[in-house]
Formats: C-alpha cells, structure tokens, sequence
C-alpha cells in the first residue's frame, strides 16, 4: 500500500512538472515531426527528389539542342505532392555564370550543350560532341540523377544518327552500287522521321518498379516515432531513477527512512514510480502520434510489449547508474551521457544498416537498437508479434540483469 | 579589464567542469564518428560512391548480357548476380536497394520488334539510394534501346529499298555505338580542391555536429545567467561598481571564447583524425568560425532571456538545438528535404553555418566566397542580441 502511494507521488509530480512534460512528450512528437517532413517525400516509395534546380546553357547552334532541354524539362515524377517536374531549369548564356551558381549552392547541377552539338548528331564524320555537366559537391544523391537522366536522353538522341550511319553502311555493303543506293538517304530520311515521332511512345523495354516488403502504406514516421520516443524515453527513465539520489540529497530520503515504512518498499515504490511513468509516457505517445499524425505502430500486442521491456531495460539501467553514482550530480551526467551515446549509436538519429561490422557490433549492445529494430519490425514490415519476440526477450533479460545488478549498490547506500 | 576578467573566469569554469568536457568535445567527436559512418564513407576516399545492384538474369541471351555489360559499366554500380530465384526475398532483407529481374524471353521479344517488360524490386528501407539506382537501371536500358533502334532503323530502310538484312545486324549495331557514338557526357563536380579528396560521410557530420554542440554549449552558458540571477549572484554583482554591461559583456565575452575553443578543438579532430578538408582556406574558417560562434553565443543569451528560470531554459535547450540542427541542415545534406523546408532552412543560423563551412571543406573555395553567409550570421547575432536587451530581467 506504502509502495503504491509512494510510486503514484512519483508519477504525479511527474507529470505536472511542465519541464518533465515538454521532455517526454512535446519534444519526441515535435522532433519526429520535423524529421518525417524532411523526408516526407519518401513515403509509398515516391521519388523523395524532385524539383532540384538546374542551369541549362544551350550553346548548340543547330535546332537539336533546344529539343535535347525541352525533353529534360519534360521529366516529371511521382512525388507525395503528385505528379512534379524532376528538374526546375534555369536557362543561361553563359558556362561561367553557371558555373558560380553551382559554386555558390544555387544550384544543385549546370549542364552545358556545346555548339557543335547539332552537327555532331547529323553527320558521324563530325567531331564528337562533349556534353559538360557541373555538380555541387555538397550533394549527394542529386548530381547521380542529373548524369543518367542527361545519359539517357543522350541515347535517344544518337540511336537515330547511329541508326543512318547502319543503314548506310549495310546498304552499301549489299547493293555496291545501282539504282538501289541513289534512293537510299530519301528512304533513311522517312525511316528515321519516323522514329522521331514515336520516340517517346515507342519504348519497348518497359520498367516495372514495385517497393519491396510492404504490405501496408509506408510511413517514413514509422522509424523516426519510436526512435525519437526510445531516445526521450531514456531521459525520463534516468531522471525517474535519480529522484531517489535527489530525496538523499534533499534529506526527505533519510526522513523517509524513520518511518515504519521498509526500504525496499521505498526503492520499490520509486522504482515502480518510474516505471509506470515510462509506461505512460510510451502510451501517450503511441496514441498522440497514431492518432494525430497517422503513424501505423503495427500489431498492438508486439507494440504493448515491446514498450514494457524497453522501459524495463531502460529503467533498469537507470537504477544501475543511480545505484553506483557518487550523488545526483554524477548520476545526471552520466544518464545523459548513456542517454546521447546509446542514442547515436542505435540508430536513433539515423539508420544503424550503413555502419561497418565493428560499430554495428556496438551498436547490438544497445538497449536502443533491440528497442528500434523491434519497432521498425513492427511498423514498416507490419510483422506480427512472433517476429519481434527475440527483441522482447532481449530488453527483459537486460532489464532482469541491470536491477540484479542494481542492488548490491542500493544495498550497501540504504540499508545500513 | 575587468570585462576580460569576468570572461576568464567563466572560461575556467566551464572548462574545468567535467560535463562540460563529455558534453561538448567527446559526445559531439562520438556523434561525428558514428553518423558519418552512417551516411556512408568515411575518410580521404579517392573511389565514387557506388550502390548495389542485385540481378537475376533468367534469359541469358546476348541482349541481356548487353544489358549486363552496360550496368556494370556504370561507375555508380556494384552488381552483384544472384540465383533466379532469391531477388525478391535479398531486396526484402535489405540486401540492396534494389535488384533487377530480367525475366525470360527478354532477348528474344526484343529482337521480334515487341516490347517487353523487367521489373525492379526496391526496399522499403532504403528508398533514396533505390531512386538513383533506378535512374542508373533506366539508362542502362536506354543503351540497349539505343541498339535496338539503330538496328531497327537501318533494317527499316533496307527493307524499304528491297534490301536483304544482314544476319549480324545486332551485333554491328552494338560496334557502331562503341566506335562512332556522337554524344559523351563527362560529369565533374564544382570544386577548387586538389584531387577529389571528399571524405562523403564526415564532410556531413563534421561540420554538422559543430552547427549543433555548439549550441549546447551556449545556450548552457546563457542559462548560467539565469542560474545566478535565482541564486541572487546577480544581483550581489550588481550593487558592485560594475556596470551592467560589463557585467553581461564578461559573460557573452566568456561564452564566445569557449564557444571558440569547442569549435576550434572539434575542427582539428575533424580534420586530423578523419582527414576533413577543413584546412582548405584557414582565413576563411577562421571568419565563418567567428562569425558562427557569435551566432550561436548571442542565440545562447536570447534562450535565456526568454526562458523564466533555468530549469525551463534547460528543458528548452534540446528541442531548440536539435529542431534548429535538423530543420538547417546539420544532420543531413539539405538537398533531400522537401523544397519547401529548403527554403524554411534559410530563416535559420545554422542553415548559413553548414553552407559557409561546407563552402570550404567540400567547394574548395576562399573568404569572399564565405563573406554573405559570415555576414549573415553576424546579422542573426545583433538581431539575437537586440531581443536580447529588451526582454532580459535583472532582477
């Protein structure tokens, strides 16, 4: 009964301090909000780029080259806005100037046509024609984009010149000479019109693009909500657990003590406090974020357990640290400290697959990690809760492990 | 005198704190280290990125391994074969953004002047990377068309004047395209660096992590003004004959050289230990250096003058940092965000902060490339310390 009410002080105090609000609440709502709009353009395996801005000098001085950018500003994309240009070009004179507007960021890419890019295509014993492409280096995806859209268009462009210089030579090859070859270029002229007009119609091998391993709708927010609330969990749990070293500290703890209440019924009252409080905090915001923002968290079973082992490993390692820490001060820097770290390298911030073997192996150490992968499992697989039972397992074991851990420490502080 | 007294003193304090120290050297050092591996490449690396390609040819004929040859000769592709039947389930597993399925009778229809139809499968998790290499599977089919229409042309017009069509027509199709192309297209980035020593993942996060701990650090520093003021140390400082501001002058000065110093110590990591191009122009970083850290100083104050005690200044540091950090650009290239939060990005210090250091380490470039944005962020730091002014109370 004295446990009871000395958990539920906790979680009161809690949840009427504002401060403690703003952390465990408005900041992972807002944060993952911020992050989903970032990459808002990704969900349902849209094209996330569009729209990126691009120089065009045309310095050809046949007619092709405007044809070879009114192909390019055709290009369009589906995007979470529909149906959106690929490219925004700007036309330009001159090669310097958009070459400083790469420079100075304006830009993500410039593309020069040369003047001899018409004569080029209408006779082979030409010169070749170097098409120039200039990309910001601060870039990552969208210079790659630029170059094979530009490479494609290309292709389109040669295969009819190329396809004259075949017929001539095959031509020539069969009929050396007669009244065959006089009619030739007439009869290479209507073939290659021809394939002009039904270029863009006529292509035949078709590309169909489907995303993988979703069976839902898929919600980039289905990996940023449960990071940014395992990432703002920890820091509750650890302020939850270091209220004990706090009431030390403030002398309501050895007041505590006097009355007839046990310590461990004050340390399990604390500690159930904190748990019920981690316990709120995901419910809250499962429900907030589900229900205001959309987000699928996926089968409700695997999401209930999953938030109560993440908790429990999250409290735990709270209780270890403030089972050890000199003072609250300690505990404070060091739950941070563990809070940021794990974070990071768990994948809170950004995916963990990129990284290499030994900082992935780091990286499974994390309470974080098996939290996160559980969750994503969740979500964006829409697995059942079979799937994730290796995870749910994982966080109570380290739970079991860090409060086992935890009472030597809590031992030797209070009961003395 | 005594202005530079008070800094000093707000130096050694903040320096001798050993939170001070995780929090804003080794957490930002871990935070640099760990998200530059996520991004992808770390360290001086000479070879272009590339992205993997799974493929499962079931036609084997030569077009399909024309095809082949033309995705493997993308220098942004890695493609790896895998057996018929396991392309779908290695996307799924995350494998690879995508794997391209060339299904049988691919050749065949082709050649009989019918189209035909591949299909590539994309993860779900990794759908940035899946679009450029759909781009890149996309103009390796180009080539093959490219092929296709030159022999298709050539054996329309023979056709038309009565002509017999070679046998070997794909095969002189595919010699005329490698010999007597018109086109080529050569792609180079806008750079003034030597060689092409772009470090891809810690260009990102080293600049990155310093836009955002060093707002953590300051905005920690502004709430100490607060710290005093509850604790009447402020007011005590006040009835000294010290004016007012040099009072807030000592500490804004105090704030701003450790500002500095944190800034100064995780940009020789950065360029030290993970090979970051920061020594490009060193009069350059040192006026964006300047220029940001009183940004990020007078940003520091106006936090705290905002906020009532320091708890709430506490509370509101972490959503300000990372919100400003996320929404600027600091954890990840502003380029794949929305347009419309390219242009939100724009209202914000940070924003400027990662495009004047990102003109040094990645563009190659000089001080009066980086002069708008030093000018910019010298703007945010007088508008900051305006508002400043005129709400904070002393008492």
């Amino acid at each position: 009964m004295r446990l009871t009410s000395i958990a539920l002080k906790d979680i009161l105090t809690r949840f009427r301090d504002r401060r403690a609000l703003l952390y465990m609440l408005v900041a992972p709502l807002l944060i993952a909000l911020i992050m989903g709009a970032a990459f808002s353009g990704q969900n349902n395996g849209d094209s996330p780029i569009y729209a990126i801005p691009v120089a065009v000098v045309n310095a050809d001085e046949g007619d092709l080259g405007q044809t070879f950018v009114d192909v390019l500003t055709d290009i369009a994309v589906d995007t979470a806005e529909g149906k959106q240009p690929l490219f925004a070009l700007t036309a330009l004179d001159d090669p310097q100037a958009a070459r400083a507007g790469v420079e100075s960021g304006d830009f993500r890419g410039a593309l020069i046509l040369p003047p001899n890019f018409s004569a080029a295509l209408q006779s082979l014993d030409a010169p070749r024609a170097r098409i120039r492409l200039l990309t910001d280096p601060t870039a990552r995806i969208s210079p790659f984009i630029l170059e094979s859209v530009v490479r494609r268009i290309a292709l389109g462009f040669e295969s009819a010149a190329l396809g004259g210089q075949l017929a001539v030579t095959q031509a020539t090859t069969a009929a050396r000479q007669g009244p065959a070859l006089a009619a030739l270029p007439e009869a290479l002229a209507a073939v290659q019109a021809d394939f002009a007009v039904a270029d863009a119609a006529r292509q035949r091998i078709r590309l169909e693009s489907r995303v993988m391993g979703v069976t839902q709708e898929f919600d980039i927010m289905g990996y940023f909500m449960p990071s940014m609330a395992i990432f703002f969990l920890m820091f509750a749990m650890f302020a939850g657990t270091r209220s004990i070293l706090e009431e030390e500290k403030q002398g309501t703890l050895p007041r505590l003590m006097t009355t007839p209440t046990h310590p461990s019924e004050i340390l399990l009252g604390k500690i159930g406090g904190t748990l019920l409080t981690g316990l709120l905090q995901m419910a809250v915001l499962v429900l907030v974020s589900g229900l205001v923002f959309g987000v699928q968290w996926g089968a409700p079973s695997g999401v209930a357990l999953l938030s109560l082992g993440t908790v429990t490993a999250a409290a735990g390692l709270g209780a270890l640290v403030a089972a050890f820490a000199r003072d609250d001060n300690q505990a404070g820097i060091l739950g941070t400290f563990i809070s940021l770290a794990f974070a990071v390298l768990g994948g809170n911030f950004l995916p963990a697959r990129n990284l290499p073997p030994w900082l992935d192996g780091l990286s499974k150490l994390t309470l974080n990690r098996w939290a996160l992968d559980g969750f994503i499992a969740l979500s964006l697989d829409a697995a059942p809760l079979s799937a994730v039972w290796p995870n749910i397992a994982v966080l109570f074991g380290l739970g079991a492990v860090f409060f086992l851990l935890a009472l030597p420490g809590f031992r030797r502080r209070f009961v003395r | 005198m005594k202005l530079l007294t008070l800094a000093l003193t707000y130096l050694k304090q903040t320096f001798s704190s050993r939170s001070v120290l995780i929090f804003s050297l080794l957490m930002p050092l871990l935070f640099t280290v760990v998200l530059g591996f996520a991004m992808q490449g770390m360290g001086p690396d000479d070879s272009p990125r590339q992205w993997t390609l799974l493929l499962a040819d079931e036609d084997r004929s030569p077009l399909s391994a024309a095809l082949t040859r033309q995705l493997e000769d993308d220098p942004a592709l890695e493609v790896v074969r895998v057996p018929d039947g396991e392309l779908a389930s290695r996307v799924d597993a995350g494998e690879a953004p995508a794997g391209l399925l060339v299904p049988d009778g691919f050749g065949a229809a082709l050649l009989d002047g019918q189209s035909f139809e591949v299909h590539l499968y994309r993860s779900a998790k990794q759908v940035m990377d899946a679009q450029v290499v759909e781009e890149s599977v996309q103009a390796a089919l180009a080539s093959v068309e490219g092929i296709l229409d030159t022999r298709e042309i050539a054996a329309h017009t023979l056709q038309n004047l009565g002509m017999p069509i070679p046998a070997e027509s794909l095969e002189d199709a595919a010699h005329l395209w490698e010999t007597e192309a018109p086109l080529e297209v050569r792609a180079a980035p806008v750079t003034r660096l030597k060689g092409t020593q772009i470090p891809i993942g810690a260009a990102q996060s080293s600049p990155g992590m310093a836009v955002m701990y060093v707002l953590f650090l300051t905005i920690g520093g502004g709430s100490t003004l607060l710290v005093e003021r509850e604790r009447g140390t402020l007011r005590r400082l006040l009835v000294m004959p010290l004016h007012k501001a040099t009072l807030v002058g000592g500490k804004l000065l105090g704030i701003y050289l450790s500002a500095l110093a944190q800034l100064a110590l995780l940009i020789l990591f950065g360029r030290f230990a993970l090979g970051v191009n920061w020594g490009q122009s060193p009069a350059a970083l040192t006026l964006m250096v300047l220029a940001y850290a009183f940004a990020a100083t007078a940003l520091g104050i106006l936090v705290a003058a905002l906020a009532r005690t320091s708890a709430q200044a506490d509370g509101l540091s972490t959503l300000t940092v990372m919100a400003l950090s996320a929404l600027g650009g600091a954890w990840w290239p502003i380029e794949i965000v929305p347009p419309w939060m390219q242009s939100l990005a724009k209202a914000l210090p940070t924003y400027w902060g990662m495009q004047g250091f990102q003109d040094i380490i990645s563009r190659g470039l000089g001080v009066s490339a980086v002069l708008p944005e030093a000018g910019i962020l010298l703007g945010f730091g007088a508008l900051f310390l305006g508002i400043e002014l005129w709400r904070f109370r002393w008492e």
